[in-house]
Formats: structure tokens, sequence, C-alpha cells
């Protein structure tokens, strides 16, 4: 599939996904719909199906009324629905998955169903067996403090919605993607195989699900995800075209995969907002050039990091890099990091006083060379017009 | 040990939860509508571009397969619920075509900032006639190779090429057009 046809997945992905409403139907209505039209025969219509399921539903709603209010906090249920439905869907279907536990969680410590409305994190487990073998797999999902973006060994960097960075890696047997939507909310996807077995899932499709924006956890009372949003100036996605096209060799000719967009950050991963924005996101190509060049550029508004070289040197991860003071006492750096199985990225970091900061970024398979030295890159995202003002 | 780990091993050891002793079809139909019911619904969407409408279509097309699921296979069962969608909404739109009198599809509410593209896309998708519009979809929406759009769909593989790349090429077109306009 090329670049150009993920585009279009990623944007029917996203028309079918905003605004979804919640669903209507239960299997326990389409049952005993089901039911009831094999004995009644076949000769109803579509819409008498529906006003049938619709009534059944209802049937169901006022029998629930009647036999007095669930024990279960609602909440809780529809915390765990959610979860169980999301990763269902995130994940290819292959074997059927069993939930085995889906449980609430604060401060390393497990809750009581009826303590869900405060829980920090939620952690499930489910079994799938094919052939026999079980695999077993894993979802963390919460708040949690701020980490290296790999907890494992053999870590691989993939870039998830709106250029956030989803991590995979082994550890304790299993394989794992990370996916950090802020600096403290998570999600992160494992599958533990049984010894002498290959994974179930791959790492794409680990990193899909943990990226799944269903795949989320409502905030407990008085904790809320950090927001650093702030409001840029009119024009911003044209300013930042202009200056990436401006500042780049040859940028005139980049084309537009992702144009600049607000993007606010929460516990479902970025989405687009017209309001103040933690941060702005923008990707292109280059028409042509072999090793299917990406490059990305991200903006995050003031008061993101604080401008010191510990904060710059923190985004390189594992790449050796050297943080460079800039002239007007923000930090300069660049490095490069392995991103998939033959994929390589280079960023180029400005760091400014205020604690905004630009990334530009250049990936490109690692079988073919960088279209742009550090330098330019550097010089591109140095661009005074790359800020919220 | 992160938070995650810590809670992790206290919470999430296989086998402590629920775990009925049969598996019945009740049971096999209710899991499979967990775990496939949204996906479908989001298909049936893009298919009709009416939330509603989308329920309606998904509600019909799990009692049809409750009705015969001791009859299929558990390999086809995504490629019957695909197809028996995919009849749904085709019959469906004939019949509306029948009963239609506005002469364009109604525009919905921009409910929220931001969702031009979407509003584009929805538009660009409602000019494709509904058998070009299902072949984008279950190309790119549900990936499905070819050979199996042109089996669901009941066309040459050549004619899913022809089609999908026409379909792609308005749909794209529209996203060039809003990739710039922001």
């Amino acid at each position: 599939m090329t670049r150009d046809d993920e585009h279009l997945r990623d944007a029917l992905f996203e028309y079918v996904r905003a605004d979804e409403p919640p669903m209507r139907a239960t299997s326990a209505a389409l049952i005993a719909e089901g039911r009831r039209r094999r004995r009644g025969g076949r000769a109803a219509a579509l819409t008498g199906t529906v006003a049938a399921v619709l009534a059944v539903l209802a049937g169901a709603a006022v029998w629930t009324v009647w036999s007095g209010p669930d024990r279960r906090p609602a909440a809780a249920t529809a915390t765990a629905r959610r979860i169980d439905a999301a990763l269902r869907d995130a994940l290819p279907s292959r074997g059927r998955l069993v939930l085995r536990t889906l449980e609430p969680g604060a401060d390393g410590t497990p809750l009581p169903t009826a303590a869900a409305s405060s829980a920090t994190a939620w952690h499930g487990v489910w079994e799938s067996t094919v052939d026999g073998r079980v695999q077993v797999v894993r979802v963390d999902v919460g708040f949690t403090a701020p980490a290296a973006a790999c907890g494992g060994t053999d870590c691989q960097l993939a870039t998830g919605p709106y250029g956030t960075s989803v991590a995979t890696f082994r550890s304790d047997g299993g394989l794992w993607a990370v996916h950090r939507r802020t600096d403290t909310f998570g999600v992160r996807v494992g599958d533990e195989a049984p010894s002498g077995t290959g994974f179930r899932f791959g790492r794409a499709e680990l990193a899909r699900a943990a990226t799944s924006a269903a795949l989320t956890i409502p905030a407990p009372a008085g904790l809320r995800v950090t927001h650093h949003a702030a409001t840029a100036p009119a024009g911003f996605a044209r300013i930042l075209d202009d200056a990436v096209r401006g500042g780049l060799p040859g940028g005139a000719g980049l084309r537009t995969y992702q144009p600049p967009v607000g993007l606010s950050a929460d516990a479902t991963g970025p989405r687009p907002t017209t309001g103040p924005a933690d941060f702005w996101y923008a990707d292109w190509t280059i028409p042509g050039q072999p090793g299917g060049p990406r490059i990305t550029l991200r903006v995050d508004a003031p008061g993101t990091t604080t401008a010191s070289r510990s904060a710059a040197r923190a985004l390189c991860g594992d790449a050796s890099c050297s943080p460079a003071p800039s002239a007007h006492g923000g930090w300069t750096v660049t490095y490069e990091q392995r991103t998939g199985e033959a994929a390589v990225r280079r960023t180029a970091v400005v760091v400014r006083p205020d604690g905004s900061r630009v990334l530009l970024a250049e990936e490109v398979q690692a079988t073919v060379d960088f279209p742009y030295d550090g330098a330019e890159l550097l010089a591109t995202a140095a661009d005074p017009t790359m800020s919220y003002g | 040990m992160t938070a995650w780990d810590s809670v992790a091993g206290a919470t999430g050891r296989a086998g402590d939860g629920e775990v009925g002793p049969a598996v019945d079809v009740e049971r096999e139909f209710a899991e499979y509508f967990a775990a496939r019911g949204q996906s479908l619904r989001r298909t049936a969407y893009a298919l009709c571009g009416d939330w509603h409408l989308a329920e309606d279509l998904v509600q019909s097309t799990f009692v049809r397969l409750y009705r015969n699921w001791r009859r299929i296979r558990q390999p086809t069962i995504d490629a019957y619920a695909r197809r028996t969608l995919l009849n749904l909404f085709l019959s469906g739109r004939r019949t509306a075509a029948r009963e239609q009198v506005v002469p364009e599809v109604p525009e919905r509410v921009v409910a929220e900032a931001g969702s031009d593209v979407r509003i584009d896309l929805a538009r660009a998708l409602a000019r494709l006639s509904p058998r070009q519009r299902a072949m984008v979809v279950l190309r790119y929406l549900e990936d499905l190779p070819v050979a199996e759009v042109a089996e669901l769909v009941g066309v040459a593989e050549g004619t899913v090429k022809s089609q999908t790349a026409r379909g792609v090429a308005a749909l794209r077109a529209v996203l060039d057009t809003a990739a710039l306009a922001r």
C-alpha cells in the first residue's frame, strides 16, 4: 500500500470514527429478535426488523428499570465495555479473544469495581486459543509517570497519529506497543506467546491497537490530562507550510500529506482543534525521491518543556546527541533514530526560552541517504515565524 | 518497575476472571457481536453516510447472522457478515432510489469545528455510485484484496480496479484540495 493509499485510508478511518454515537443494539436484543424471526418466518422487511429490535431494546430498558438498579456502577461497566470493544475492534480477528480480567486500579493497587470512578488505570487480560495454543493479550490504559519510550529490548519506534511516537519492544516474554498520548497518559498493548511459539500479533498490529482513540478511560475527578494549549496566530497553517517550503532546499516541490493542523492532546490521543492547540503537526513527501521520504513538522506550544540542556537531551532518547545553546537562550539538537525495521529518522529540534519547541524530521528507508543534512533541517526549524507568537 | 507494571502484576493474572464452562451458540454470537459490531457499523456508515441507517443495517445484518449461525463455518463469518451488510445496503439503495424525491443528499450540520475535511469526504463519497462506494470502502477501509471485493460485489476484478481507481481519484482530489485550504 502506497503512502497515498495510507493517507486515504487514514482519512476514511477518521471519517467513520469521528462523532460516532454509542451503539444502540445489544447482543441480547439481537438474539431475542433472531429467535423471534426464526420462529416467525422470513417475511419481515428491513424496517420491521429494526422496529422489532428497537421494541426489544425498549422492553429491555423497561425491564431493567422494573428490576431495580444495577448493582454494578454504570461508569465502571461502561469503561470496561468500551475497553473490551475497542481492543476487539483494533486487533485483527485472529481467533476469538476471551476476556479473562479487566479491572480498575490506582497507585499500583487494584480497586473494587464499586470504586472504579476513582481509577487512574485499567488493566485487562484476554486469551485466544488457536490450534490448542493459548495466547495472552494484555492492555494497560491510564495515567502513569513519565517514562522512557522503550521499556525493554529490541525497541523500535513507529509513527502514530499526527506524528506521535509509538514504541514497540520485547519485555518479560511479551511483545509490547506503547503509545504515550501525553506526558502523563499512556496505553500499552502486549502479546504474550507460549514458549517456543511466535507472537500472534505483529508490531504494527499492536501499535495500531495502542493508538486506538477508543482505547481510553475517563479521567477521575481531580485528575486531568496535562495541557499546554495556546492560541496560534491567524493563518498559522499557511505560515508553517510556507516556512518549511521556503526553508528546505527545493521545498516548493513538497507534496502535502497532512496539512498543518492544530491538535489537542488528551487521553484519546491528539485530535484536531481550531481553538488553542497543544501542538501543530504537518507532513509532506518529496515526489520522485527514492526511499519514500517523509518530512514531518511538530510545533509545541509555549510551556511544553523547559529550555534546558537536559530537556533537549531527553528528546534524543537512546540516540546519541549533543544539545547546543542557541543565540537567544534556547537550545538546539539533532539526532537520528531507527524507525521500524528498515527506516531511519533524523530530527532537528529547536527549544525556545518560552518552553515551545519545533521538531522538524525527515524519515526515509535506511537503504538511501537522507534528502537533507542536519544543518538544513535545523536552519528551517529555527525559522522565527514558526512560533505561537 | 513502573506504576503500570506493579498494578498489572497485581491484577492482570490470566485465568483469574470469570470463565464460562460451555461455549454455546449465543455466547459465540455475543462474542462475535462484541468483537465486530462496532467495526461493521463503521463500514455501514462509510457505505451510507448516516449513523441511524448504519445502525439499522448492522442490526439487520446481525439478526440474519444469528438465524444462520449454526450453518456458517467459523472462518467465513466475517465474509458472510460483510456480504449480508452489502446486500442490505445495495438493496436498500435500490429501494431508496425509487422513493427518492430530493435531488441531493441533504447536507449534515457541521457539529464540530475542524471537520471540513470530513464533510468534503462525505460529499465526495455521496457522489460515488453505491457500488463504486462499496468497492472503495471494502478496499480501503476494510483493507480487502481486489479478488475478495470482486466476489462480494459480484463483478470482475478488472471492474473493481477501474471503478476503485476512479472513486479514489475523486476522494484524493477532495483531500488534496482540503490540504492547503486550512
